[in-house]
């Protein structure tokens, strides 16, 4: 695992996960705090961050994900906010969603 | 002997090669003279002794098949296709890789119930419509549970379908709604036939015929009439006891989409659709179409309505984009084919009523 400090990234302050799809169609949008999440989830965060910043230094396009094949998948936005007033975006399949994160992008009951 | 005792086609092959007792080029007669020659050595004798055997023996057993074939011809025709597809069960284990671990079949509990509603599913298909499978050519059907932890969702990933066991709360077990089952088993006929494209309208148009044929199958499988408000509810089964105490008791329901007690309600009129908005939104537009169609028709919807909706779903001129107006355009036609006039007027008046002009074929 790649931290923040390790990086020279600011470190995290808020993750707010939008969820689309699924059989339900119900949408989600979701803000936490940073501090909040489980270390497995902030590693699981850290290595998808990593995992964008790996492709962008190897030169590949930012380009949305392919359409994911099928029916009623998910498909998630997660956008990471920084102390510094930074943002970034990642776009996650729903292949590559970590399980971690899932519990983060449940829907309350109206 | 294996197949591959047999191949080996470089220098580097090392497989064992054929014993020369298995060159049948040389006559039987040959074999047999040159195997009690005593100017031979015997090495060479018992070659020729144990090849002249094997030659006589396949000569038999040649001989065998012939006559076989001729008592019984059927017996050596290619076999027919099978009545319904095979099934393949996979257990996740709560991870994310697909297929997940092979389950016997089926062994009970969730995996029997998947494996008895699909080829229910199956069963649907070829008996309602005369369709063998999602391709039409028998395709084994293959089904994962237990996918993730507490996954709420059930879906098609393109070769098969995968089942969650839901959170407990929100949903149960993603597969204990029949309709589920027949809605993700669908989205497989439709990739096999028009492809609808998966976003916009003809996305939506996907997930309405997913949810037609998964509530219709339903239907059959109950021996529902169109009256029966029951049938027209997806995801009934799988609405746990949290969301039934908060008054919701579908996902979707098909003759009211916009009702309370869908817990993922939907506008009900074209001209209340987001062009932009998720494929299971819209798809209420087309799903209330169908409703009112098959309630005007009256019966069972799996008599004639579907037959409808089907005969569109498999007609070439349903393009992978087609929008709301072109398929009502076509499901038009097919009622028209199917039914005459009076079918006709009924499907054309379902789609008016939610606000489609159905285009012209």
């Amino acid at each position: 695992m790649t931290d923040a400090a390790d990086s020279g990234r600011p470190a995290p302050r808020a993750v707010r996960i939008e969820r689309h799809g699924g059989l339900a169609g119900l949408h989600i949008d979701t803000t936490h705090d940073y501090a909040s999440l489980r270390p497995d989830q902030q590693e699981a965060l850290a290595r998808l961050i990593d995992a964008k910043a790996s492709k962008a230094a190897s030169g590949a396009r930012a380009m949305p994900p392919a359409p994911q094949p099928g029916a009623d998948r998910f498909s998630y936005r997660i956008h990471v906010e920084d102390a510094a007033g930074g943002e970034q975006v990642l776009e996650v399949s729903d292949d590559d969603m970590p399980r971690a994160l899932e519990p983060l992008a449940k829907p309350e009951l109206p | 002997m294996s197949h591959s005792d047999l191949s080996g086609s470089g220098p580097n092959d090392t497989a064992p090669r054929l014993a020369p007792m298995c060159c049948f080029i040389i006559p039987p007669g040959v074999l047999k003279k040159y195997s009690s020659d005593t100017a031979l050595d015997p090495a060479t004798r018992k070659t020729m002794q144990d090849t002249y055997v094997e030659t006589e023996r396949l000569r038999g057993l040649r001989e065998a098949q012939r006559i076989a074939t001729i008592r019984d011809p059927e017996r050596f025709l290619a076999p027919a296709a099978p009545q319904l597809p095979a099934q393949h069960l996979f257990d996740c284990v709560h991870r994310k890789g697909l297929p997940g671990r092979a389950s016997a079949q089926p062994p009970g509990g969730g995996f029997k119930t998947v494996f008895d509603t699909t080829a229910k599913v199956a069963d649907f298909y070829k008996t309602v419509l005369d369709r063998n499978s999602v391709d039409n050519k028998g395709f084994d059907l293959v089904s994962s549970l237990h996918y993730s932890k507490n996954y709420d969702n059930a879906f098609w990933n393109g070769s098969q379908m995968v089942y969650g066991d839901g959170d407990g709360k929100l949903f149960g077990e993603m597969y204990l709604s029949p309709d589920v089952i027949g809605h993700e088993l669908t989205h497989g006929v439709t990739q096999n036939l028009s492809a609808l494209r998966y976003e916009g309208e003809s996305g939506a148009l996907n997930e309405s015929i997913s949810d037609v044929f998964g509530a219709v199958f339903n239907q059959w499988l109950n021996q529902w009439s169109v009256t029966e408000p029951r049938g027209w509810l997806i995801g009934a089964g799988i609405m746990a006891p949290t969301s039934q105490g908060k008054g919701f008791t579908c996902l979707r329901d098909m003759a009211q989409p916009s009702a309370k007690h869908c817990l993922s309600p939907q506008p009900e009129l074209y001209s209340q659709i987001d062009p932009t908005a998720d494929v299971h939104d819209n798809s209420g537009v087309p799903n209330k179409a169908f409703a009112t169609f098959a309630v005007a028709v009256g019966g069972q919807a799996w008599s004639s309505a579907i037959k409808v909706w089907y005969d569109t779903c498999t007609n070439r001129a349903l393009r992978s984009d087609a929008t709301f107006s072109e398929f009502a355009g076509l499901t038009v036609a097919s009622a028209q084919k199917l039914g005459g006039a009076a079918l006709q007027a009924k499907c054309k008046s379902a789609w008016t009523g939610v606000g489609v002009t159905p285009a012209s074929t």
